[in-house]
């Protein structure tokens, strides 16, 4: 197993993780409505001496919680039930560091990313007439993510 | 057994059709409303007709339906003239899904972001996921004149 598989194996909140993590900036937990700095691929050293790609990281755990999430709602009808699914609801609760997983996987998949994306950012980009069009709202969240240098 | 059998038991040995690939981009109640170019629901991030409260109760979705010329009606028996869709709720009474009757009285339904359906009876995709059917509402078809 590579070192960076063995890595994505470890619990995203694990302490020794977050205590050797390099975060996007000093005050990571302080981000406002908008997030503003540029996200890049960020190496770290863990205490083990694994340098270890922090971004892969949570785009590994983006994409088993998409697939999870795609998986049990993947007949539900209701979009109230689709984002009160609890790996929907964790894929927000990985805040900010997962802007560029979901905004790259809702242009090339289309799924329906955009409460998340709201709930993370405080914005909606989309205007009252192209709501429910899910190409004209996704051009509309990918504007807004090369707008904030979160997508190239 | 198939992945649609199981989510949805009563379609088993019902006949059902599959009638279109997966298509992400409307869901049940945009089919409902003959509308294929997105998603109807009442959240910030969908469609949802001017005007209509954006609150999850079936009073929203009759009122997003009446402006659609359907008004509540008793059954969802074939009806000469009338075309019907029927509205389905959970046991907390919040709408699940929703399902429009063809001319030949089949019921068809988009399941979530997947398949569109032909189902023989409207029973047939209630259950577990879409609770049972709540209310019916009814409109002249455009070709009754």
């Amino acid at each position: 197993m590579s070192s960076a598989a063995a890595f994505c194996e470890t619990p995203i909140l694990d302490q020794e993780w977050m205590d050797t993590a390099i975060w996007p900036n000093d005050h990571w937990y302080d981000f406002g409505p908008i997030v503003s700095y540029p996200i890049t691929e960020t190496h770290t050293e863990s205490h083990s001496g694994r340098s270890v790609p922090l971004l892969l990281n949570v785009d590994h755990v983006f994409q088993e919680l998409a697939q999870q999430w795609e998986a049990e709602t993947a007949y539900l009808s209701s979009i109230h039930e689709m984002v009160l699914n609890a790996a929907y609801q964790r894929i927000i609760g990985l805040g900010p560091l997962v802007l560029p997983s979901l905004l790259r996987d809702l242009k090339q998949t289309g799924r329906f990313w955009f409460w998340a994306l709201a709930a993370i950012t405080g914005e909606n980009p989309v205007p009252e007439e192209e709501l429910g069009n899910i190409q004209q709202m996704t051009e509309r969240w990918t504007s807004w993510a090369r707008e904030h240098g979160l997508l190239e | 057994m198939p992945l649609l059998e199981r989510a949805f038991p009563n379609l088993r040995g019902s006949g059902y059709v599959i009638t279109s690939p997966q298509d992400k981009n409307y869901n049940c109640i945009a089919w409902a409303a003959g509308d294929t170019s997105r998603h109807w629901w009442p959240t910030p991030f969908s469609y949802w007709p001017p005007g209509v409260a954006r609150e999850l109760t079936q009073t929203a979705f009759e009122e997003a339906f009446r402006r659609l010329q359907y008004e509540p009606c008793a059954d969802g028996g074939i009806e000469d003239r009338f075309e019907k869709v029927a509205l389905y709720a959970n046991q907390s009474g919040a709408p699940t899904h929703m399902a429009r009757q063809l001319e030949s009285g089949a019921w068809t339904s988009k399941l979530g972001l997947s398949e569109d359906i032909r189902h023989n009876s409207v029973g047939a995709v209630e259950g577990s996921i879409y609770g049972s059917v709540a209310r019916y509402f009814r409109r002249l078809r455009s070709s009754a004149g």
